[in-house]
């Protein structure tokens, strides 16, 4: 069984990858597809899993929505790439007062809750997924960098790290082939798994919160689908047809159970 | 006499469970001061804790509360008011008129920031002449001032100074004259007001209301079914069916003069071609937007169905295409693959509506997919209230807004459509109408201010500044526990004096 | 150098660094709302005169350096200012009070049960429990404290209109305050969100790590008691998984506060950003970086306390 679970980690965590691309060939109009007449109609074989109070089909919604996180994580992933990464390697690296000066930067940053930060962002600036993305990314990155800078700094006076120096490789291709790609990036893979993970749990909740205090005002808002925002429009509803919430539950823990195993499979090879 | 006064709080504290009344709010009020209220929620609060020196009788008609006589002087300048002897504030202390005094001063002060400082800017200086005689001066001559004399009244007793800050203490103990003091603010940010014994007409007859905070607005109505609550000031259409069948709790409808619509910003192609916006307008299936919203009546111009200003001879707009499709082609746009274009450009506008409107969500999403199928691209987007001001009022940034206007019984529509009204954010313009409703502004004829006012209704249909939709049939619910229940459409509260709750 | 005097070194810088901290904390959290379009007066004022005189009373129409500037100076001296729209007029600090008093038992309950759980299921070897829990510890928040109310409502009112049973002082969830909603509300925080999960496979990972290292195996060969030892080089690592869940939890705390309905800092804080009400917003994002770095400080501490090792590092 656990042998298998690696496995049906990423099989579950490539899924939504795989309906994004669906949701983005397919011709869904999330406009046109309202309906009043359809309203909360139970599963159906028009209607795999029924429709929502205004008559909308929810597997297309449930499929479309993977376009509010997939996209947008992966340019939160590049973000804490982009920062974190450079910070944490040059940091281990290099030492001394450029290093402190770096890490407080980045404790301070991390000092502050990821959701609040978001919260903040979203505050200030106004609510879009992008910005989330970004505002996530900025607040992961210290993460990322702590990690990669501990080991760095582990490996800085390794053998094969002087060996190298001694040879006259430049220190830049020590530090960026030898040490964080071949040692490193399945480390770099691991924490970009669980980022992704946090983001759908970040755009999740931030949908479903912000959905019932008043159309969109945090996370996505509606007519564009989020599994977060279709359980909140759903949720109240005397006559709502069960699976337009159900539905999105299921599949945001699904895919959160998925980016879990995957991360640990990830974290036992390594060991 | 004085162990009655004894034995009144320990008996309504005995009873408190049975006897309380207990209703939901979205948003807990976040001051407790007249002076500075921003919301409906705080509104109702001041109206539990307050009096004004008039108030609104159950017909809706101005008739006197804190005032027992007034005489109007000849030339409307001068309004000379006896107020009532047996008034007293929570503390005991008799009211007086330089409490009418220092309210009216502390709200024209500047520095006190008054968001009511725009109601008393009619009056120019108030005189007392001893303890119960108060003279208003006007700045220009007054018809009918009772009607704008509604505003709460404040114990000078109670503040320092005329100029009041938003964190003078007067917040955490609030004085009133009101049929129920605030007795505490609890943690859960409910706050429990119990019956004022010395109170106008007597005491209240339901011994404690509370007010609970309850932001989810789903679970005000579950919360009624379970019988947490007594109850709901505003019942979602939604919630309706759920709650007419239950037995244990009754429906109150209220008549709310606001209506919904979608404006136009006017200042900007292709708006302020008439010909595009009736167009768009036989575009919307008005009954089908209105349907998982709610029940309502749909208008055909800016005054609620029941008003005497009505002009029932105009019917609403119902959808039409073939001529949309005429107008549109008059003002030169060709239909291309099933969307409308004009000099290559597809009409594609941007539809802003208040975050916070309920059912707004539904009305977008639903007017969206119908004008696509009309082939117009509707954006949407979703602002708050700080961002309404700034980007529809003030910078006039917008095309298309779904929003909704709310009149008093004078529904005075001279903001939204007079070339100069304060209001008028889509600037509209018609030089027959302003005359229209200056005239209505200043006759003393009724008969004339309904003609003229029906006129504007017409022409206001024609012109379409704003897509008329509806006004929407409006519900409170109240458990049946509570009797002789009558409710003031605005502030709720106005008449709960003679609520009571049975055994 | 002594021990001792390594050890206070080591204390004073610690300390130095969590005020430093805090005060770039402060700064951030400035430039930021002070760059933010918009501004509370539009919440408050319909006409424009009121409008211009809130901005100028409340210095919104001074530039950003300067709005900085003077509000962190503010802070520094301890003046947090007043709540422009959320409470207008109370003070921010007696707002920060209150929301602490409220969330505190909350956040720490939550933190501890977490711990508790998740290390003591670890320490105990029990597997069957631990994926049981880590599968539903997957569920966020939000579904898990929604989901359970609506089951808890639905099932109490059930029996109240068949009869079998008078309406629970609890019900109906989550309006009123009860023991049980604050039960609920700290298990849901404890377990969701994976914050179960990741406690115990860190958890796990040490103490697998702890017991198949070389000192445990030498007390083995000599005879001695296991499991003092285990634990006392587990603390070191438990407390550095605390104080990584630590921001984690504060977040999670505005999460569950809505979702409940508990009045605490949390719930204040996602208000105060929807009326822009930058001081109070300032004063709570404060507070939190402050129980995230506190918790931080406290961990390294109690690092320096059991690992002498460290002390000389200063």
């Amino acid at each position: 069984m656990s042998a298998l679970r690696p496995w049906a980690g990423v099989a579950l965590l490539l899924l939504p990858v795989l309906i994004w691309v669906l949701s983005l060939a397919a011709n869904y109009d999330v406009i046109a597809d309202v309906d009043v007449s359809r309203a909360s109609l139970a599963p159906s074989v028009d209607h795999w899993l029924g429709c929502d109070h205004l008559g909308r089909d929810v597997l297309w919604r449930l499929i479309t929505a993977s376009e509010s996180f997939v996209g947008p994580s992966l340019f939160a992933c590049v973000v804490a790439l982009v920062i974190g990464v450079p910070a944490g390697a040059l940091s281990g690296w290099l030492g001394g007062l450029p290093a402190s000066l770096t890490r407080f930067g980045l404790t301070t940053v991390a000092s502050l809750p990821r959701f609040v930060l978001v919260l903040l962002v979203c505050a200030a600036f106004g609510n879009s997924v992008q910005l989330i993305a970004l505002a996530a990314g900025v607040a992961y990155a210290p993460t990322l960098a702590e990690a990669i800078y501990a080991r760095i700094q582990s490996f800085r006076h390794r053998g094969f790290v002087l060996a190298g120096q001694a040879h006259g490789l430049r220190s830049g291709r020590i530090l960026w082939l030898h040490l964080l790609w071949v040692n490193h990036r399945r480390l770099i893979l691991r924490h970009c798994v669980q980022l992704f993970a946090y983001f759908l749990l970040l755009e999740t909740t931030l949908s479903y919160i912000g959905g019932l205090d008043g159309a969109g005002s945090f996370g996505v808002a509606q007519p564009d689908p989020s599994w977060g925002n279709m359980i909140a429009f759903e949720w109240r509803e005397p006559q709502a047809n069960i699976w337009a919430t159900l539905a999105p539950g299921l599949a945001t823990a699904l895919v959160l159970l998925g980016a879990t195993w995957t991360g640990r499979s990830l974290i036992e090879e390594q060991a | 006499m004085f162990s009655l006064l004894i034995m009144a709080p320990l008996l309504s504290m005995s009873t408190a469970g049975a006897a309380s009344f207990r209703y939901a709010e979205d948003q807990a009020p976040g001051i407790v001061n007249p002076l500075f209220s921003t919301t409906m929620g705080e509104a109702r609060v001041n109206e539990l804790l307050f009096d004004g020196l008039y108030s609104d009788s159950q017909e809706l008609a101005t008739v006197p509360d804190l005032v027992q006589s007034d005489e109007l002087s000849e030339d409307g300048l001068t309004l000379t008011l006896r107020l009532r002897s047996d008034v007293s504030w929570h503390d005991g202390r008799p009211l007086q008129g330089q409490d009418v005094a220092f309210t009216v001063q502390a709200m024209k002060e500047p520095g006190t920031l008054s968001t009511e400082a725009g109601r008393v800017s009619f009056i120019e200086r108030v005189e007392t002449q001893g303890d119960s005689l108060v003279v208003l001066h006007f700045t220009e001559p007054q018809v009918r001032p009772q009607d704008k004399l509604t505003f709460k009244i404040l114990p000078s007793h109670a503040f320092s100074s005329t100029v009041v800050t938003r964190s003078d203490s007067f917040r955490t103990r609030p004085l009133g004259t009101g049929p129920y003091k605030l007795v505490t603010y609890n943690d859960d940010n409910s706050i429990t007001f119990q019956a004022n014994s010395e109170g106008l007409g007597g005491k209240a007859r339901i011994a404690e209301v509370v007010m609970r905070e309850v932001s989810d607005k789903s679970y005000q109505a579950k919360l009624l079914l379970y019988e947490s609550l007594e109850g709901l000031v505003r019942v979602l259409p939604r919630d309706l069916a759920v709650l007419q069948n239950n037995r244990k709790i009754e429906l109150y409808p209220y008549q709310t003069n606001s209506w919904w619509y979608v404006g136009f910003n006017q200042a900007r192609a292709p708006f302020d071609d008439a010909r595009v916006r009736q167009a768009m307008s036989y575009l919307v299936d008005v009954d089908a937007l209105l349907a998982p919203v709610g029940t309502g009546e749909v208008l055909s111009g800016p005054f609620v169905r029941s008003s005497p200003f009505y002009n029932h001879q105009v019917s609403p707009r119902t959808y039409n295409d073939t001529r949309a499709a005429t107008l549109l082609e008059e003002a030169g746009f060709a239909s291309e693959g099933g969307m409308w274009t004009r000099d290559g450009e597809p009409l594609t506008v941007t539809l802003s509506a208040h975050r916070t409107l309920e059912s707004a969500q539904e009305v977008v999403i639903n007017l969206q997919s119908q004008l696509r199928s009309g082939g117009v691209t509707v954006e949407v987007e979703f602002l708050d209230e700080a961002e309404w001001k700034a980007r529809i009022w003030r910078q006039q940034d917008y095309d298309l807004v779904l929003s909704q206007w709310s009149f008093d019984r004078n529904e005075d529509v001279r903001e939204q459509l007079h070339s100069d009204g304060a209001r008028n954010f889509g600037s509209y313009s018609n030089p027959e109408v302003d005359a229209l409703l200056n005239e209505a502004r200043a006759t003393r004829d009724p008969q004339v201010k309904k003609a003229a006012l029906r006129k504007v209704h017409a022409l206001a249909s024609q012109d379409s500044p704003m897509i008329f939709l509806w006004t929407l049939d409006s519900y409170s619910a109240i458990s049946t526990r509570v009797d002789d229940v009558v409710i003031h459409p605005f502030y709720f509260f106005t008449w709960v004096r003679q609520w009571h709750m049975g055994s | 150098m002594t021990s001792r005097s390594g050890l206070l070194r080591a204390l004073l810088r610690h300390l130095g660094s969590f005020v430093l901290t805090l005060v770039g904390c402060a700064l951030l959290l400035q430039l930021l709302l002070a760059l933010a379009p918009g501004d509370a007066a539009d919440l408050v004022a319909n006409d424009p005169v009121l409008r211009t005189a809130l901005v100028e009373q409340w210095h919104l129409d001074q530039p950003v350096w300067r709005r900085t500037l003077e509000s962190l100076a503010g802070l520094l001296t301890g003046q947090f200012g007043e709540s422009l729209t959320f409470r207008p007029g109370t003070p921010v600090s007696e707002l920060l009070l209150r929301g602490a008093t409220s969330s505190g038992p909350l956040l720490f309950g939550a933190l501890l049960l977490s711990v508790g759980l998740g290390s003591g299921m670890a320490w105990l070897k029990w597997e069957r429990g631990a994926r049981l829990l880590s599968i539903v510890s997957v569920a966020p928040v939000f579904l898990i404290a929604a989901t359970t109310t609506t089951a808890l409502n639905q099932v109490a009112f059930a029996g109240l209109q068949a009869g079998w049973w008078a309406a629970p002082a609890w019900f109906a969830l989550p309006v009123n305050n009860h023991p049980l909603k604050t039960a609920l509300a700290i298990a849901a925080l404890a377990i969701g969100s994976g914050a179960f999960s990741e406690i115990h496979q860190a958890s796990h990972e040490s103490l697998r790590a702890i017991r198949s290292s070389e000192y445990v195996d030498a007390a083995v060969a000599r005879g001695a008691p296991l499991s003092d030892l285990v634990l006392r080089n587990f603390l070191l690592p438990l407390s550095a998984i605390t104080a990584r869940r630590a921001a984690f939890f504060v977040g999670g705390l505005v999460v569950i506060e809505k979702v409940l309905h508990v009045q605490g800092a949390g719930a204040m804080l996602w208000q105060a950003c929807r009326l822009r009400d930058w001081p109070l917003v300032i004063g709570l994002s404060l507070l939190a970086a402050c129980v995230v770095a506190g918790t931080r400080l406290l961990a390294d501490m109690s690092r320096l306390a059991l690992d002498p090792r460290l002390r000389g590092q200063a």
